[in-house]
């Protein structure tokens, strides 16, 4: 029923792509300021009722209003003009453009234009002030969610979209997205959520409903949410304890962890020849600019190896070093006992290093078979191929279903299985993972994650750059904590576990009772094992 | 890519005043041959920057600069020769049947995308060289003859060049600096996001359009009184969309000053010098286009501020520490840095 108390109401709204059901009759009343969060599996369709409030998609059924305005009738722009914004789950930023542009073609959208101190002030509120005069092509994954959320605030709505926004964020980082969203909210604007991170979900609505198939199966609080049996199965998955709210995962990493390597992959080089990968005092970085700084780690066998860091400590820089994206300065990098330190990129790859981007760089106009094929080598034989093939598919099922979907249309989780799968295609020797887990709901990171343990027991060595720390400690044999380009930590996984411990790992800030660290990490040579620093 | 709008400073617009000025007092001491040349050079910059305006700040890369040519110049033409207009009046209606075409037009042409639009406008352009060419009453394949008398020459026609010139200049001034051209180059650079952000897509576009077309059709009027003598092969030629891309590519689209240079570069490096061999001509274009895609796509003004930059600012110092968190994992952006420096 639409009273003057209703912001949104969406009405039997139904959707197809093709063959696929994105929506199936999805009824969803929101009232005004109030915040909302919807929830569910990857390709649950949660991005497409998000675009379909927004005008990005036409609906197939059913009706939207906005108070007693029509809008799925509407061209975009002008249901913008309306008042709603949604921030994308993958981002679209203007690339020939600056930041500070980006977020000025938003606040040109509705009623006066901004001015130049309020534009500022957007920008300081999105951490994107220090690289306003910058062009938005230079920014990463991380960035651009800012910027999409900074162009979304820009055009001043009353209804907020947000699409995964909070994906990567770490720590304080998350602590500051769910302030920003609470601020927006206690303004008067009505909030749209969709998130896989529990926190958010928990800390910011009272609402949440959740998609499966296109079709909503539950809604209530996120305490009754948490509890549902069918929620549970489809999306939460087995490791997610009753009564914490959707996507916690706390395995016990103690049980989990491996005895093995407290200090295997200390900094003690020259190699012998078995080691897998061995970066030896290497300094890396863009421009005048060091990302990373006489950085050593050594990489054995059917090791998992996890890099934790805070955004922008340094990981993907490592990751683009390992792989020769980003060229090394000083110090020297070996691979299987041979110095690779200045081999192209395709070398690498040929000696058995697979690298799984960040931010999902899935071909989007090619369709998801080839997108699989091309991870694998051009020589490999039909046979192999298909074995290979039919391996991701056991993993990801959802890539043997849409075998022939365009891979630039599949649901941003999808995508991320899809990046996965890619690099599992070339059967590497090393697999190096940048942030794979991204957007994934509970119960793919569960298959994820059995996928790596099953894979690293076939004996690949795996380095795993990851933001979800407890998964990724539960996995590691051995641990690096990035902080600014520099070692933070260096050690088995239990030295990380308690949570001030990473805090100080991670910005630099010791709370008084990291101080007494209950392990010893191996220290690096001219680096005390944790770096203090000013908290930025 | 292309560089990014920059807000409004107001010495490029005292710059552009004052040249116009200068250039239009020009047009009383100059000897005709001079004239003559600057008549030329400057339609082709007035062209080159309409074509500035669609495709380096709206992504509309056109090839249909021929037709808007061939409309304003036989429109100012025919309604001289048939009406008995005087030519203020004509060319005052050249850029008004120059956008009628465009709206009309616009309906279909608008709704292609990327090379689609290229293709689309490249075969309006030939399509109307072949309409002209079995038009009889506009002369056909031997075109019209002016009469002498009633057109401009000499100083009056080169200070209406400069007039025309400096329309189109101070347009791309506009779309520099101005809120239109930040979201042209939005919708140029990702449209379905421009629209999620209020953005009237096909509304802009046609707002970049009809100028460009407008001063495309001055330019046609200013040289057919130029030739005196217009026939579908001078002004529907294809070689006018190619030179205009030319000029503009090799200067630097997406910039106020580039084409200025472009045309420089092109007239005498290459359409003057190379004037009795058309074929060897044609084939160093090729190469030279070829060559700035390669070693300076963005063209050759935003090169030379660059180096001018290098040669004159601080140098960067190595090393730099990381500072604030964020910072790492970007790529430093090549080339961009030097926009403030464009409009110099
Ligand atoms: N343009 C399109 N063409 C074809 N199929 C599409 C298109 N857009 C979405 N789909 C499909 O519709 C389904 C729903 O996608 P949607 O993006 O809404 O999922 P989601 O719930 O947001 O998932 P995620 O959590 O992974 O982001 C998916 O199966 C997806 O592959
Ligand atoms: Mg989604």
């Amino acid at each position: 029923m639409r009273t003057s108390d209703t912001a949104l109401t969406v009405r039997g709204l139904g959707k197809h792509f093709g063959g696929v059901t994105a929506l199936d009759g999805v009824d969803l009343t929101v009232r005004r300021a109030e915040a909302v969060a919807v929830i569910g599996p990857n390709g649950a369709g949660k991005s497409t009722l998000l675009k379909l409030i927004a005008g990005v998609h036409r609906r197939d059924s059913g009706s939207i209003h906005l108070g007693e305005r029509r809008l799925d009738r509407l061209p975009p722009h002008r249901i913008t003009r309306l008042g709603v914004a949604l921030a994308h789950q993958v981002p679209r930023p203007f690339h020939g453009l600056t930041v500070r542009d980006n977020v000025r073609i938003g606040a040109m959208a509705a009623g006066p234009p901004m001015r130049g101190p309020e534009l500022d002030e957007l920008l300081a509120l999105c951490r994107l002030d220090t690289k306003a005069a910058r062009p938005a092509d230079s920014l990463r994954v991380l960035d651009l969610k800012r910027l999409e959320v900074a162009r979304a605030l820009a055009t001043r709505p009353q209804v907020l979209m947000l699409d995964e926004v909070a994906a990567g964020l770490v720590g304080r980082e998350l602590d500051e997205a769910i302030d920003l969203i609470r601020r927006v909210h206690q303004r008067g604007t009505t909030v749209i959520l969709v998130e896989h991170i529990e926190r958010v979900v928990r800390e910011l609505v009272d609402r949440v409903l959740v998609l499966n198939w296109g079709r909503p199966i539950a809604e209530g609080t996120p305490a009754q949410i948490a509890l549902d049996e069918q929620v549970r199965a489809v999306y939460l998955g087995d490791s997610s304890p009753a009564g914490t709210g959707p996507a916690v995962h706390s395995p016990d990493v103690s049980q989990d962890m491996r005895s093995a390597g407290q200090d295997t992959a200390s900094t003690a080089v020259p190699a012998d020849t078995d080691d897998v990968l061995v970066l030896d005092g290497v300094t890396s970085g863009y421009g005048d600019m060091l990302a990373l700084r006489d950085f050593s780690l050594r990489v054995r066998p059917g090791q998992i190896v996890t890099v934790l860091g805070a955004n922008g400590a340094g990981k993907s820089t490592l990751c683009g070093t390992l792989m020769g994206t980003v060229g090394t300065r000083t110090g020297r990098i070996t691979a299987f006992g041979r110095d690779i330190t200045r081999l192209p990129v395709h070398e690498r790859a040929r000696l058995g290093i697979a690298y799984c981007q960040e931010g999902r760089r899935v071909f989007g106009d090619l369709t998801v078979a080839e997108n699989l094929q091309l991870g694998a080598p051009l020589s490999l034989a039909k046979g192999e191929l298909h074995t290979r093939m039919d391996r991701v598919h056991a993993v990801f099922p959802v890539l043997a279903e849409r075998a022939g979907q365009k891979a630039g249309t599949m649901s941003g989780g999808q995508q991320q299985m899809l990046a996965v799968g890619r690099a599992l295609m070339a059967n590497p020797s090393v697999l190096i993972c940048d942030e794979i887990s991204l957007g994934l709901a509970p119960v793919a990171i569960d298959a994820l994650y059995q996928a790596l343990t099953e894979i690293n027991a076939q004996g690949v060595a795996i380095l795993l750059v990851e933001q979800n720390v407890k998964r990724a400690l539960g996995i590691c044999d051995h641990a690096v904590v990035l902080s600014r380009g520099r070692v933070s930590y260096r050690g088995g996984p239990a030295g990380l576990l308690d949570e001030a411990d990473l805090d100080a790992a991670y910005f630099g800030t010791p709370t008084p009772d990291a101080a007494v660290s209950s392990t010893t990490p191996a220290t690096h040579p001219g680096s005390p094992a944790r770096t203090t620093g000013d908290p930025s | 890519m292309t560089p990014t709008p920059t807000p409004r400073r107001w010495w490029p617009a005292a710059a552009l005043l004052l040249s116009t000025v200068v250039c239009f007092a020009l047009g009383g001491v100059l000897d005709h041959g001079t004239l003559d040349l600057g008549v030329t050079l400057l339609c082709y910059l007035a062209i080159a920057q309409a074509w500035n305006i669609l495709a380096g700040f709206g992504g509309l890369v056109s090839l249909g600069s021929a037709a808007f040519v061939a409309t304003g110049g036989y429109a100012a033409a025919l309604l001289l020769v048939h009406t008995g207009l005087s030519w203020p009046l004509a060319v005052a209606a050249a850029p008004v049947v120059a956008m009628l075409l465009a709206l009309l037009l616009s309906a279909a042409l608008l709704r292609l995308r990327g090379d689609y639009f290229s293709v689309g406008t490249l075969a309006i352009a030939i399509a109307l060289q072949a309409l002209i060419r079995n038009w009889d009453w506009a002369g056909g394949a031997s075109g019209v003859t002016l009469p002498v008398d009633a057109v401009p020459s000499g100083g009056n026609l080169f200070q209406l060049a400069v007039i025309v010139a400096a329309l189109a200049m101070a347009l791309t001034l506009h779309a520099r600096h101005s809120a239109f051209g930040i979201r042209l180059a939005a919708i140029r650079d990702n449209e379905p996001a421009a629209a999620g952000l209020g953005v009237a897509v096909r509304r802009h576009q046609l707002a970049a359009l009809l100028p460009s077309s407008a001063i495309t059709g001055l330019a046609g009027a200013v040289i057919a009184f130029q030739f005196v003598v217009i026939s579908p092969d001078g002004v529907a030629s294809v070689s006018w969309s190619l030179n205009a891309v030319l000029m503009t590519v090799v200067g630097g689209t997406g910039t106020v000053l580039g084409p200025l240079l472009g045309v420089a570069v092109v007239y005498y490096g290459l359409t003057r010098e190379l004037q009795s061999e058309q074929t060897l001509s044609l084939v160093i274009e090729g190469v030279l286009l070829i060559a700035i895609v390669r070693f300076a796509p963005q063209g050759v003004w935003p090169l030379l501020c660059r180096t001018a930059r290098r040669l004159l600012g601080p140098r960067p110092g190595t090393g730099r520490p990381v500072t604030g968190r964020g910072d790492e994992d970007e790529t430093v952006p090549s080339g961009t840095e030097t926009l403030a420096m464009d409009v110099a």
